[in-house]
């Protein structure tokens, strides 16, 4: 009696995690015959109304096709991605959290090459611009495409502007002319409004920094450049005309405070357009300039992405990449457009579906248009460690704790050490 | 000798109450064999590998940890962890000693303060945190306005500050651990015999001299467990770090899990933060170890 009971028990256990095990196993092909893709992203509940028109109009175009949302929180995102990725979930197609993001997720094997499959299909990639070959191609191969692109403009506060009787910034500035001007609108505002400001987070201020030089790369170049853009920080923050950045972290500042009409130019992607014709009852009118450049650099501008991947090892490589095609493709641009977001692929139907819902002024709309761009430079299998590691040593810098001369020796070093250490 | 009838039924008594016995502590096992045991063992022979979670993984050695001690993001993190553990625990273990005992002697409204006390435990760790970040605003917290009334011009940027940073947490961090380990000590005081403090009494020792001969030896087995589940949460802290500086500013406050956090599921080098783990494991193994051979040679 006890030995059946004991075997029955030790059974439906084995039972049970058998089942745990093979949980999902054919799943992918319900009764009607569909394949279902599973695509992770993040924040799909904020999302929402961008992401939807793309994946209703795929699946009516895909009738086989049925497309399943893993989303999970912005900040968790990162590590639910690589936990889903290494766990072996059977996810098809993936967004990288950003162009940054991507070398380490090719490295690490889970992006599929595409560069067969677009050839084959003659799929014309000539709309990418140049991000698809600075930030999604290695070794020649292309491992993404570009969904968004985000050109770094400077946005700015008409109001505070007309307020203080200042004219408004304009697309040919240097850093040093932002820097000018935003003391100037300081000094003839009311207390609490400053003229400039990051979104204080290490991530938003850092790209500055590859600006300092032409041809940047973070990997090889002479680091002292930095110092330039260091020193212009410490500056705005002395003089007032920005906030200290340890303040704003400490009160949890945010880009709201920018809504809030607090600061009058801040420096961000284009994803903010959308961000700013979500608010309702803004209370001022703003406008775009093209993003400010060193003084003696080329006038370029930061440019960041965010790619799409299909899973290298997916059972369904072929629905995954008519969908990877779809929404990262004229179709799917043009639908995304219509979200006040800039497409990474872009055409004159795209261009007008853009045009046609944003909103912007011309010459708003010109300061995106047309812009030269730089980034960190050549991805490498420590490209994403070695940009953490600037950013943290940086946020010694905007704390002083430290100064930029022994930001460019410190960071130096980790470099050279994470740089020995992975080989 | 042959055994008697009943020694041999009370044998199959006992062998049938052992069979039962295990059954009940099955459920407990599998837990602590599958959420335990195998991922333990699974992180061992990940840290001897370069596994990064995809890739075929290479057997490495023992490089990962020889290549620990030239990164200095770990060498930093290591250290913070042990000034944080010698700095927390003895602070947390004396002051809530103190409070137990001062709570033990009828002060009044014990009760409320007893609860006062308890509250940081209770309260969720990510909340607490929030809110002291909010008092060691450096500007405008109130604990450096307070420091500023007593005539203290510059007080320090706490949390911005590298040399404070990790000053600034344990403040806190011994805060929230007094109440929990008060309320242990006070389960403690409850179980010393009356009649020890009145021969004391009788044998004319002072408050100071019952505390000293009296209270803290009775209560070695309560100080014993607090040290070391103490010691071995400091040396695993990591929310209220990652909520409150997320190890910054640059490495200061940058601690052992928080490193092994980032090198696995930032950086996706599993092996490598693998042999972290190891050298924590390690770490506190080593601690607890000499902590009951103390205890042994305290007892004999």
């Amino acid at each position: 009696m006890k030995k059946k009971l004991v075997s029955i028990l030790m059974a439906s256990l084995m039972a049970f995690s058998l089942a745990a095990c093979g949980g999902g196993d054919d799943k992918d092909k319900d009764s009607s015959g569909k394949t279902t893709l599973r695509l992770a992203l993040w924040d799909y509940d904020v999302d929402k109304d961008m992401y939807d028109p793309i994946i209703e109009a795929f699946e009516k175009e895909n009738q086989d096709i049925e497309i399943e949302i893993v989303s999970s929180p912005n900040a968790d995102y990162e590590t639910k991605l690589t936990t889903m990725l290494s766990g072996g979930d059977d996810i098809d197609v993936f967004f990288a959290k950003s162009n940054t993001a991507l070398p380490g997720l090719q490295a690490k094997g889970y992006c599929m090459n595409l560069s067969n499959l677009l050839e084959e299909n003659k799929f014309d990639t000539s709309s990418y611009g140049t991000v698809l070959e600075q930030q999604m191609t290695f070794d020649d191969n292309v491992y993404a495409l570009p969904f968004r692109t985000n050109d770094w403009v400077l946005f700015y506060n008409k109001n505070l502007f007309d307020k203080a009787g200042i004219a408004y910034p304009t697309d040919q500035m240097t850093w040093q002319d932002v820097g000018k001007l935003a003391k100037e609108v300081t000094e003839k505002s009311a207390d609490g409004v400053y003229g400039y400001s990051f979104q204080p987070k290490v991530g938003f201020i850092f790209p500055m920094l590859a600006g300092t030089m032409d041809g940047f790369d973070i990997t090889t170049s002479d680091l002292s450049c930095t110092t330039t853009a260091l020193d212009w920080i410490l500056d705005m923050q002395e003089s007032g005309a920005m906030e200290e950045y340890s303040e704003s972290v400490s009160m949890n500042k945010d880009q709201t405070y920018f809504y809030n009409g607090e600061w009058a130019m801040m420096w961000n992607g284009s994803w903010f357009v959308q961000s700013l014709n979500l608010q309702e009852n803004l209370g001022f009118e703003w406008g775009i300039v093209k993003s400010p450049y060193w003084e003696g650099t080329e006038k370029n501008g930061f440019v960041t992405s965010t790619p799409l991947c299909i899973n290298a090892s997916t059972k369904h490589a072929e629905e995954a990449y008519k969908f990877l095609t779809f929404s990262c493709g004229e179709e799917g641009a043009s639908l995304l457009a219509k979200s006040n977001l800039v497409p990474g692929y872009m055409n004159d139907t795209v261009l007008d579906s853009y045009k046609e819902n944003v909103g912007l002024d011309e010459s708003s709309l010109n300061a995106l248009m047309d812009n030269t761009t730089y980034s960190f430079g050549e991805p490498n299998n420590v490209f994403s460690e070695i940009i953490s590691a600037g950013q943290k040593e940086m946020e010694l810098v905007l704390t002083g704790n430290e100064t930029p001369e022994d930001f460019v020796k410190n960071f130096t070093e980790q470099r050279k050490e994470l740089i020995d250490n992975a080989e | 000798m042959e055994k008697t009838t009943l020694q041999k039924r009370s044998a199959a008594i006992i062998r049938r109450n052992r069979k039962k016995a295990y059954l009940f502590l099955l459920p407990n096992f599998l837990g602590f064999f599958v959420f335990t045991l195998i991922p333990v063992i699974t992180a061992l022979v990940y840290s001897l590998t370069d596994y990064d979670g995809n890739n075929r993984m290479n057997f490495v050695g023992l490089k990962n940890f020889l290549q620990l001690f030239s990164d200095s993001s770990f060498v930093f993190s290591l250290q913070n962890t042990l000034i944080y553990t010698i700095v927390t625990v003895p602070l947390i273990i004396l002051l809530s000693l103190l409070v137990s005992v001062l709570m033990n002697n009828g002060v009044k409204g014990a009760p409320i303060y007893r609860a006062i006390m308890l509250f940081p435990h209770i309260a969720s760790i990510v909340a607490v945190t929030v809110v002291w970040q909010f008092l060691y605003n450096a500007k405008s917290g109130p604990i450096n306005q307070i420091l500023q009334t007593f005539g203290v011009d510059n007080p320090p940027a706490w949390l911005s500050n590298q040399k404070t940073a990790l000053i600034a947490v344990m403040i806190m961090i011994v805060w929230k651990g007094i109440g929990y380990y008060m309320i242990i000590y006070l389960a403690g005081l409850r179980g010393i015999p009356a009649d020890q403090y009145e021969a004391a009494t009788v044998d004319g020792a002072n408050a100071w001299e019952k505390l000293r001969y009296v209270t803290i030896p009775n209560l070695r087995p309560v100080t014993f467990y607090a040290t070391i589940m103490c010691i071995i949460n400091s040396f695993q802290v990591f929310t209220p770090i990652y909520v409150m500086t997320k190890g910054g500013p640059g490495r200061a406050t940058s601690v052992l899990v928080l490193k092994i956090y980032e090198d696995a599921f930032v950086n996706y080098k599993f092996g490598y933060a693998s042999a972290e783990a190891m050298i924590l494991f390690l770490l506190i193994l080593i601690v607890t170890l000499i902590q009951f051979y103390h205890n042994k040679k305290m007892e004999a």
